[in-house]
């Protein structure tokens, strides 16, 4: 089992640097001046082509690209995401204030997210045919196809200003406040969680619907087992298997739905950073912020991949 | 007893052997296909939406680029079914037109990463090695990004427009598809009419080609099928973040932006649009359901 | 004697995309205390839907019983709820069952030991501990080795034919009355088909019970069975003593049976091995004649002209469906 986690392990690492070459050849093959991803181009305007190749020379742009990417690559590791152009603060800082934020809704939406969408798709497995096979699966069939931010929309017209019961945006720390920051990210959770709880509902119903069929059920059947003894030791932990995989892409869907959720509702969170940041072209934040994405996915991958040792003996053993 | 007339015993039964009765393969794909109504009702919705894309001038009653500012906000009238938007343009003539660049962006971007897709997949399992190892990890890299980041970064990053959004698309579905096919090949590589190839001299483009490519083929339908419901997803989020298509041209996603503003006088100018980019990603998604299970060998004569 | 388990006229039918599936189509047989039976037949000819019908196992839809009794310990078992508590009691502590593929009918995910210690616990009433150590018992007397150690491994762990040593100390763990071995052996090689067969055998004499033996392969039923059931389509085509059976089957699928396969003691060439013509019938919209027929090679204008023959007694205690006196016919 040790060899499988160390081997799990060196592949995340390999991969984890395969991302920041994708994001660093992203920012640096951008059409246009790559200065523009330090220095704003207002700023760039009033300076003599001199000037501009200090500027350059500063930042290291003269240098071959593969030595910039390892420049970059030791500051990173060494904790320096580079300076905001437009804010004058230091990158870290502000992740630091919006991660925090993002942890929340997604941490929430994920938990909400797997409970509700597996239980229900076991149930919809155990009841097949019945009339809640078929509203649920059509309610998970709906949440996917869903577009979130239209969800958001409707949730918004809804609720914030036909009937005025939740803020339209906004975000105050549940230190501060916390039924305010209740009222604020019902909304926003609740969209963030339907792709989870669609997706996992399909899934684990599928899985179990597999299961159901199989031999080792039949001879635990034959053994005179009750149902429920059924579903719940033999075919639960054999159809979580596929489960788990979705459960690991769950967590990047939650990242990328962050980004449209904390745009509509105004929520100060990673999400809106990277976006607001893109449009200003304030380039070392998206790069920093996708980066931050990028590892939360792979560790999360990488439990997954983990995981699997445990649901699977066979894997351990192998 | 022996009854000579009952009509239910034939005389020459001897001679007649009951058979199993042959259904072909594509027979009993599309059997089990229209067997499920949802998977129909998904068919029924893309070849409407793409009914809709062809005769859009014929069905659209308006020009939808063409601005009126007299009849701007407008609510449902008899004139304008869904109202005119901000610009005095009537909403169902845009969202008619809509279906056109969905279709079109969806059509493209799909194509291209298949290809890209399939062919680096096929490569990765035919030649395995560190072949395989240098594909397969570029693609677990690609698949790190989730799917609207990849594409924002891409599309971002240059400011929208319809050929980087078909790019950056294109880009965010090669990765599942390379890994599809590069499991598939790795599974058919083991057929015996493989190594007949082999043994016949068979030349490595050749066999990937005739041999490979057909039978690795069917899952990937599946995918496409539900890519094209990813990507006019996608490009409809894109278009609602402001880097999607630009304007003029109608996009369901970028009117469901624009529409946010008007919210509570005239909330049809976001709510229509969504509708209709649902009801799209919907017929595809229950599609390329009922693809899949119509291809699983399991479900063979199993009514369900 | 008293028969253990007595089933009558059961008929198991399949809704199907291709049509109405008549699986089994009116089987009748008798199970004696003690004694090993053996149901033969080709693939398709539904000898395990039987002993899945016996044991309420059908998967229902598609499948369904629609007529007939299994007659256990003086009730009908068909009148209980398949997912009832009566027929969960039952299974695996009165009736227990083997199946073909040792390879994919234990749970992969749960040890050995767990799965043994299931049926001890729920049907014996054993603690958790008693049950694991009956279990490492169990293992023991089928031959398992290192059964203190190999109790905690996981059946991938378990060659083939240690798994199907393993179903088989499962289904006894609870010392039923009636043991069913669908197929035991036909995924496995020939030594250790021989090793469990014997197996089987010792252990049912141990634990006082009674086996029934389902296989396409004579050879298994010929040395271990009493008597005989061999089926066709659905039903059973001759019933017997065993060595009636294969001393003057009556039958024509019986004796197209035992033409096609070699006999120990018989010289090598002298005789032709002689298949059997023909493909094995469609189920669904079966001729009222004897399903046979296409096949056979001893038929008369009768057989044409008549519905399938309804089993008729021929020796001691031996049933043809069989309209002709092959006596005559040899």
């Amino acid at each position: 089992m040790t060899a499988y986690i160390v081997r799990r392990v060196l592949i995340g690492i390999l991969i984890l640097l395969l991302v920041t070459i994708i994001v660093f050849l992203c920012m640096r093959l951008l059409p246009g001046d790559p200065l523009l991803v330090f220095v704003t181009s207002g700023d760039m305007e009033g300076l003599d082509q001199q000037a501009l190749d200090a500027l350059r020379a500063k930042f290291g742009l003269d240098k071959p690209l593969p030595v910039q990417y390892v420049d970059w690559l030791s500051g990173l590791l060494r904790g320096d995401l580079g300076q905001s152009i437009l804010q004058s603060q230091p990158i870290t800082k502000l992740i630091a204030y919006a991660f925090p934020i993002t942890a929340q809704l997604g941490i929430l939406s994920f938990i909400i997210g797997t409970v509700l969408g597996i239980t229900a798709g076991v149930l919809c497995a155990l009841r097949r045919g019945t009339w809640i096979d078929t509203v649920l699966t059509l309610l998970a069939n709906a949440g996917i196809t869903m577009p979130t931010f239209w969800l958001g929309i409707l949730l918004i017209y809804f609720f914030s200003l036909k009937l005025g019961w939740l803020p339209t945006s906004g975000f105050t720390s549940p230190t501060e406040d916390l039924w305010a920051n209740l009222r604020q990210i019902i909304m926003p959770v609740f969209c963030l969680s339907i792709g989870p709880i669609a997706g996992l509902c399909r899934q684990t119903r599928s899985s179990m619907l597999e299961v159901v069929s199989q031999d080792y059920v039949r001879t635990a059947w034959s053994k005179g087992l009750r149902e429920k003894v059924i579903v719940m030791r033999h075919q639960l932990k054999n159809s979580l298997i596929p489960v788990i995989t979705i459960l690991g892409m769950q967590v990047g869907h939650v990242f990328g739905g962050s980004v449209i959720v904390e745009t509509i509702f105004n929520i100060p969170g990673i999400g809106r950073l990277m976006v607001n940041a893109l449009f200003e072209q304030d380039y070392l934040i998206v790069q920093a912020s996708v980066l931050m994405m990028g590892t939360i996915v792979i560790l999360a991958n990488l439990l997954v991949d983990i995981s699997y040792g445990w649901f699977d003996p066979r894997i351990r053993y192998s | 007893m022996v009854r000579k007339d009952d009509a239910t015993l034939e005389p020459a039964l001897s001679s007649r052997v009951s058979q199993a009765p042959h259904y072909s393969e594509f027979k009993r794909i599309v059997r089990v296909f229209f067997g499920r109504k949802l998977a129909v009702i998904g068919l029924v919705i893309i070849a409407i939406l793409v009914l809709v894309a062809i005769f859009a001038p014929l069905i659209a009653p308006y020009d939808p680029i063409k601005t009126s500012m007299g009849e701007r906000l407008q609510g449902p009238s008899a004139a304008h079914w869904l109202g005119t938007d901000s610009a005095g343009r009537d909403l169902l003539s845009r969202i008619v037109y809509g279906s056109q660049t969905s279709l079109i962006i969806g059509l493209i971007a799909v194509s291209i990463s298949t290809l890209v897709g399939m062919t680096m997949g096929i490569c990765a399992g035919y030649f395995g090695g560190w072949v395989q190892a240098v594909i397969m990890r570029f693609a677990d890299a690609l698949m790190v990004f989730p799917n609207l980041i990849l594409v924002l970064l891409i599309a971002g990053l240059v400011g929208g427009g319809m050929k980087i959004v078909i790019f950056a698309l294109a880009v965010g579905g090669i990765a599942g598809k390379c890994r599809l096919m590069c499991a598939q090949t790795l599974t058919v590589k083991q057929n015996d009419y493989v190594l007949a190839g082999k043994a016949m001299g068979m030349g490595n483009l050749r066999m990937m080609l005739t041999q490979i490519l057909p039978n690795a083929f069917p899952p990937l339908l599946v995918v496409i099928t539900m890519q094209l419901g990813t990507v006019i997803l996608g490009e409809a989020s894109l278009s609602f973040l402001g880097v999607g298509i630009l304007p003029p041209t109608p996009a369901w996603g970028r009117m469901v932006n624009e529409g946010y503003k008007y919210l509570l006088t005239n909330p049809l100018l976001s709510i229509a649009p969504g509708i209709a980019i649902m009801l799209v990603v919907f017929g595809f998604n229950m599609a390329g359901d009922g693809l899949r299970d119509a291809i699983d060998p399991r479900l063979r004569g199993v009514i369900k | 004697m008293t028969a253990v388990l007595s089933v009558e006229n059961l008929k198991t039918y399949f809704k199907t995309d291709h049509g109405l599936v008549k699986a089994v189509d009116g089987v009748s047989f008798q199970l004696e205390e003690n004694d090993i039976v053996g149901v033969v037949g080709e693939s398709g000819c539904g000898k395990s839907v039987t002993m899945l019908s016996v044991m309420q196992l059908i998967q229902s839809p598609p499948g369904e019983i629609v007529d007939g009794r299994v007659l256990f310990e003086n009730q009908n078992l068909l009148e209980y709820k398949a997912r009832g508590p009566e027929m969960s009691a039952i299974r695996g502590g009165k009736i227990a069952m083997i199946f073909q593929e040792p390879m994919t009918s234990l749970n992969p995910v749960l040890t050995i030991c767990r799965q043994l210690t299931e049926s001890t616990e729920l049907h014996l009433g054993l603690s958790r501990q008693a049950s694991r150590e009956k279990a490492i018992e169990l293992l023991k007397l089928v031959g398992v080795p290192e059964a203190e150690t190999r109790v905690n491994d996981y059946p991938h762990q378990f060659s083939g034919g240690m798994r199907q040593r393993v179903m088989i100390a499962m289904a006894l763990s609870c010392n039923p009355r009636i043991l069913i071995a669908d197929e035991p052996t036909t995924a496995l090689d020939v030594t250790t088909q021989a090793q469990l067969l014997e197996l089987m055998k010792a252990m049912v004499e141990r634990f006082h019970s009674s086996l029934i033996i389902v296989t396409h392969n004579l050879g298994v039923v010929a040395r271990y069975a009493q008597r005989i059931y061999v089926m066709y389509a659905g039903r059973v085509v001759e019933s017997g003593p065993s060595e009636e059976i294969f001393a003057s089957p009556r039958h024509p699928y019986t004796i197209g049976l035992l033409k096609s396969v070699p006999r120990l003691g018989e010289k090598h060439g002298s005789r032709k091995l002689v298949p059997i013509e023909g493909l094995p019938p469609n189920l669904i919209n079966m001729p009222p004649t004897c399903a046979f027929l296409p096949r056979c090679t001893y038929h008369t204008a009768q057989c044409s002209q008549e519905p399938w023959p309804a089993l008729r007694q021929v020796g001691d205690n031996h049933y043809t469906a069989c309209h002709i006196n092959l006596q005559e016919m040899h």
